[in-house]
């Protein structure tokens, strides 16, 4: 498997460049209980299309960005930078 | 936490560059700024020739280095990938909140430093056979049309995490781990002494090397 993805910082690199984080989650504010902590913690919602998710770029600019993923081709929409 | 458990300590003994197992294997050494630099390889005129007819490498790891964070004018646009003059060195951008200062840039008006230099290595590639050189073990993209001279691409070289400065048309400065030091040696040697070219002392270097008080046009 391998296709290409925009660092928003340095431009187009090959996937293995880049680490990956995981779909994007909504972070549990507040005090919350164990249910939602676990749920937090370790369920996703496993996509088979487009989903957000974060991306690292370890053999460049060593920056976490968001990219927007089909899940099924490996197209990428678009990346985002963060922050 | 202080980086400066890293730094050279002044009056000491001269540090050894991460590359020193390759790099200073027959060598003639020379003690500067308090690292042990590689004067020549005993061979001045072959070495001069290896740069200026094919390709010569060259150990600059007692180049400093420093990642500067923060906001302000010296951090630069990573989106235009160009290195910017400061003093006798470079900023180079990463984001737009951090960049990578390599040589005596001097210090930045603002921002936090981290001082780099013992934990990277660095090595000068240069001569008409520089760019097929990378090219053997590096995918980022060096012809003049998308990474002119001061072009700065953060990236895969030799399948680690690095830096890749091309400091003059034909000039290029390879910026990886120190742990990698030995490693990525004997990689540019493998590439380069296939295409006749050879390891070069400091002296040989000193036309190529880029000279960074020069003002750049970027627009052309």
């Amino acid at each position: 498997m391998s296709f290409l993805l925009t660092c928003p910082h340095c431009g187009v690199r090959e996937v293995t460049d880049f680490g990956y984080g995981g779909e994007v989650t909504k972070r549990p504010t507040g005090s919350p209980d164990r249910r939602e902590l676990n749920t937090y913690n370790y369920f996703r919602r496993n996509v088979a299309g487009v989903q957000r998710e974060w991306w690292y770029h370890r053999s460049g600019c060593r920056a976490w960005f968001i990219a927007e993923r089909d899940t099924t081709t490996n197209e990428v929409h678009k990346t985002e930078a963060v922050g | 936490m202080s980086a400066g458990f890293l730094t050279v300590a002044a009056g000491g003994p001269p540090a050894r560059s991460p590359l020193a197992e390759g790099s200073h294997r027959g060598a003639e050494l020379e003690e500067r700024d308090g690292w042990m630099v590689v004067a020549s390889y005993g061979d001045a005129e072959g070495e001069s020739r290896a740069r200026r007819e094919a390709v010569g490498w060259a150990d600059l790891s007692h180049l400093p280095k420093a990642e500067l964070s923060g906001a302000g004018t010296w951090i630069g646009s990573p989106a235009e990938g160009l290195a910017t003059p400061r003093g006798d060195g470079w900023s180079c951008p990463l984001t737009p909140r951090r960049a990578l200062l390599v040589g005596d840039t001097g210090a930045p008006p603002e921002g936090a430093t981290l001082d780099l230099t013992s934990s990277l290595g660095a090595i000068s590639i240069v001569g008409p056979e520089a760019r097929e050189t990378i090219a053997r073990f590096c995918a980022l993209d060096t012809r003049a049309a998308v990474m002119p001279p001061f072009g700065f691409r953060p990236g895969s070289i030799a399948r680690t995490p690095g830096y890749l400065l091309r400091a003059g048309e034909e000039a290029f400065l390879l910026i990886f781990g120190a742990a990698y030091g030995a490693y990525m040696w004997e990689v540019v040697a493998d590439a380069g002494s296939r295409l006749g070219g050879r390891p070069v002392g400091a002296a040989a270097l000193t036309p190529a090397l880029p000279a960074p008080r020069q003002e750049v046009t970027t627009d052309a």
